[in-house]
């Protein structure tokens, strides 16, 4: 359904090129919950921004990201913004995206007048069994943000994202910053919405595990493995996945090495490998993509 | 140098309460800590968990009397903090410090990382000369993972570990006995959370220090603390 072909965005800054993304690939499928995840820096936030083309002007962007068969960079601006908030929805993370002078049911229903046409009174209507559906309550539509709590304003900005019915959703961190208990009610919401496509990013490893189909790691603007999210668990292929994994507390809080390079002057070569136990000679040459069982992985190690 | 070593202290709160008041005349009351007992033995990690607004903050800021509770007691070293004069109380603080949330808040943006780590040096004079002064911060630097090229820059210029890092050796400056680490990984990727946490611990086995962890991340909790407090509503409600 989305599907990105070698994408690759540059930041151009004072202190030179800022390769966020560096030819990535991605496939999307239909109905499953794609979950992007790494460090903050590795670019999977940028990577995310450029699908709805919401990139800072210093930001060179080339490749292809299609999707349903239209390359989205090809668009106009006009056409864009169609199809921003009605074919991809966006849900931002928590804390300021709410306009504060607004109701939280005035706003959630703009983007359905807007999109869908409707008439202001059956846009509310549908806002407010959106509101009943994800547990907001219908009666608290005509509060205005500063009067939810961190957990709730998170559910109001999924109820806006979903109010239009958007063929994709794609969530910035939905779980960061709120407590453990409130997280497990974010994971129950996102079940809830089943047969919507979801790219989801984040680095909150319990979230990936107890949501996502399938999950890609990104390693400082690329995509180093992309597996089932059972495989990925079980079995990490990447050194870097596997560092991941064990440095989370239940798994022997064990830290990487090392820092995460540059982005501007990224290491020649696989870039994890000046901080992977199984680096050799191989490794100073860039790792090509290499499916194993149906799992992709950039290592030589699989080569 | 300033020993770092040598005996810890025990910390002990009795009947601690702390009521925040707003509104007209005090008309809204929040109890955010409503009669909890807790003791911390020396060497001891205990976690403190909870949901956000639980009062688990709040606790710790007590234990350290940065914020004066209602009724109650602070025992740290045998002595009853709540009944010192301030001029006391700020001696004992050099043996009590708060690791913060957030470690870009908790740094001066206009200060180099060499000045404050150097500042509570210098408010407790506890050095004589630069170059004693300059020893000991390259040790402390040292200690937390840090290379001295860093303390030459600003907060800004520094990742969240490495400011993390920065926080915890302006903390270890006056040798302190207890610590209140107010979730102090909430903000960083897991490979950073993992070395913070790793650092945290070994500096506990070398200078004996006693941590109140405040958290609400369970799986942490479990793998770090020799016991976990649960608090609801200003209360302990459970330990495990």
């Amino acid at each position: 359904m989305l599907k990105i072909e070698n994408l690759k965005v540059y930041f151009k800054t004072d202190l030179g090129i800022v390769k966020a993304v560096d030819g990535v690939d991605l496939d999307v499928h239909k109905g499953e919950k794609f979950t992007l995840i790494g460090e903050s820096g590795s670019g999977k936030s940028v990577l995310a921004v450029s699908i709805l083309r919401l990139l800072p002007k210093n930001a060179e962007i080339c490749g292809k990201i299609i999707l349903n068969g239209k390359n989205l960079l090809e668009l106009g601006e006009e056409e864009m913004r169609k199809i921003r908030g009605r074919t991809i929805a966006w849900i931002p993370q928590s804390q300021s995206s709410l306009n504060p002078v607004l109701t939280v049911g005035f706003q959630s229903a703009e983007p359905v007048i807007e999109h869908l046409g409707l008439d202001k009174k059956s846009a509310f209507t549908k806002v407010l069994k959106i509101f009943d559906f994800l547990g907001i309550g219908r009666n608290r539509a005509k509060d205005y943000p500063h009067q939810f709590s961190g957990g709730m304003r998170q559910r109001i900005l999924v109820a806006m994202g979903i109010s239009t019915s958007p063929e994709l959703i794609i969530a910035d961190e939905p779980t960061k910053g709120l407590d453990a208990s409130k997280r497990a009610q974010i994971i129950e919401l996102f079940k809830k919405i089943e047969d919507k496509t979801m790219l989801i990013i984040t680095h909150d490893l319990n979230f990936a595990e107890r949501l996502a189909d399938r999950i890609a790691v990104m390693y400082c603007g690329k995509i180093v493995e992309v597996s089932s999210a059972e495989d990925f668990f079980n079995e990490p292929l990447h050194p870097y996945s596997k560092g991941l994994l064990d440095s989370l507390p239940s798994r022997g809080l064990k830290p990487i090495r090392g820092f995460q390079p540059s982005m501007i002057n990224p290491p020649k070569g696989c870039r994890f490998r000046e901080r992977c136990e199984f680096a050799s000679e191989r490794c100073k040459n860039e790792p090509p993509l290499v499916s194993v069982n149906g799992r992709f992985v950039r290592c030589w190690l699989y080569d | 140098m300033v020993d770092l070593s040598g005996v810890g202290y025990m910390i002990k709160g009795i009947g601690l309460r702390k009521v925040f008041k707003s509104g007209i005349f005090g008309s809204k009351a929040v109890v955010a800590v409503d009669g909890v007992n807790i003791r911390i033995e020396e060497g001891e990690t205990v976690a403190l968990v909870g949901e956000s607004g639980s009062g688990k903050s709040t606790l710790g800021k007590i234990l350290l009397m940065l914020i004066k509770p209602d009724a109650g007691k602070v025992i740290f070293d045998g002595i009853d903090l709540t009944k010192l004069k301030r001029k006391e109380l700020r001696k004992i603080r050099t043996k009590m410090q708060l690791i913060p949330q957030h470690p870009d808040e908790a740094l001066d943006p206009r200060w180099r990382i060499y000045d404050s780590i150097a500042e509570p040096l210098r408010i407790h004079k506890l050095v004589s000369s630069k170059t004693e002064e300059e020893n000991l911060i390259f040790e402390l630097i040292r200690a937390v993972g840090l290379k001295e090229e860093h303390l030459e820059r600003y907060p800004y210029a520094l990742s969240g570990g490495e400011l993390q890092r920065a926080v915890i050796a302006r903390a270890l400056t006056l040798n302190p006995k207890f610590i209140v680490c107010d979730e102090p990984t909430s903000m960083l990727d897991l490979s950073t959370q993992a070395s913070i946490i790793r650092l945290l611990m070994d500096l506990q086995r070398k200078f004996n220090i006693s941590y109140l962890f405040i958290t609400h991340d369970l799986e942490l909790a479990k793998v770090i603390a020799d016991r976990i407090l649960v608090m609801n509503a200003g209360k302990i409600i459970d330990e495990i």
